[in-house]
């Protein structure tokens, strides 16, 4: 990103960067957050031919690290989110957790594994292959998916989107599954 | 505990303690932290406290005239700011004690 710009449009792109992370944050502490930033960033820029983002890290991370270090909260608190986040802990509670969140947190591998043997299975079932083969794709599928799982947060934009399209298309064929499969009393071959 | 956890708590007593004899500018007191062996502080948690003390009134600022380019702001320590850093500088005192007992390592005490 930074080799094509200038060190000032390096400076003006990570103040952008920052101010659009805090967008949440309330005008008057923005601008007061921000105020120091561009004198800061110019002189780490003086200091070493390294890009801005080599330096200090990512402008979210950034930005994430200057509010928990101010004491400013960074989450918009409008009526549905608090409602949410009281839910959250509720559930959560009732669980065992905190928060709900950490649960599905906790089971994100397990979906990872539950999806690739879920396409490996219905891709190779699906074409009639024998048992053996669609065990195999099962466990191929399965070992696929975890890498892709924990390689997705380095995904541009785009491959993400893509990531949670195809979970929620494999989450709604996996609940018809369940649905029918459980109401025909037949089991998958494995 | 990594430092950067232990960094966390006593960030704002490292701020004070580099301002308490000379005033600074953003860059020079993260550098003064770093000097003196933080070299693990984030530039965004510096700039954050100095924010943070300031709107608690414990830092005020003011602009010099620099030769090389545009002026700088610098911190200086208010009177509150002086009684804050004392009272942690004794609380610390008095933490780092409490840890040797329990390190049983007569060196962590060494604080002045």
């Amino acid at each position: 990103m930074s080799a094509s710009l200038t060190r000032a449009e390096e400076v003006d792109w990570y103040v952008t960067q920052v101010r659009d992370a805090l967008a949440t944050v309330p005008e008057h502490l923005r601008d007061d957050l921000l105020d120091d930033l561009p004198t800061h960033l110019a002189e780490v820029a003086a200091s070493s031919a390294d890009s801005l983002e080599s330096q200090l890290g990512p402008p979210d991370a950034y930005a994430a690290e200057l509010c928990s270090s101010a004491g400013v909260e960074r989450v918009r608190s409008g009526v549905l989110h608090q409602w949410l986040t009281w839910l959250d802990s509720r559930v959560g509670r009732w669980l065992g957790y905190h928060r709900f969140t950490e649960l599905l947190i906790a089971l994100t591998p397990a979906w990872w594994i539950a999806r690739g043997a879920l396409i490996g299975i219905v891709g190779t079932f699906g074409l009639s292959m024998p048992d053996p083969i669609v065990r195999l794709a099962a466990l191929i599928g399965a070992v696929v998916s975890v890498r892709v799982g924990r390689a997705t947060p380095r995904f541009p934009t785009w491959g993400r989107v893509l990531v949670v399209a195809v979970n929620v298309a494999l989450a709604i064929l996996l609940v018809r599954f369940g649905l029918y499969y459980s109401s025909e009393e037949m089991w998958l071959p494995l | 505990m990594e430092t950067t956890q232990l960094l966390k708590g006593v960030l704002d007593l490292a701020v004070l303690a580099v301002l308490r004899d000379d005033d600074g500018y953003g860059y020079d007191i993260l550098r003064r932290l770093r000097a003196a062996g933080l070299d693990e502080v984030g530039d965004a948690s510096v700039y954050g406290t100095l924010r943070r003390l300031y709107r608690a009134g414990c830092l005020t600022t003011y602009f010099v005239e620099s030769p090389e380019g545009p002026q700088r702001k610098y911190y200086a320590l208010t009177t509150a700011g002086r009684t804050q850093l004392d009272n942690s500088q004794r609380a610390w005192g008095r933490f780092a004690a409490a840890m040797g007992e329990l390190l049983d390592d007569k060196e962590a005490v060494d604080v002045r």
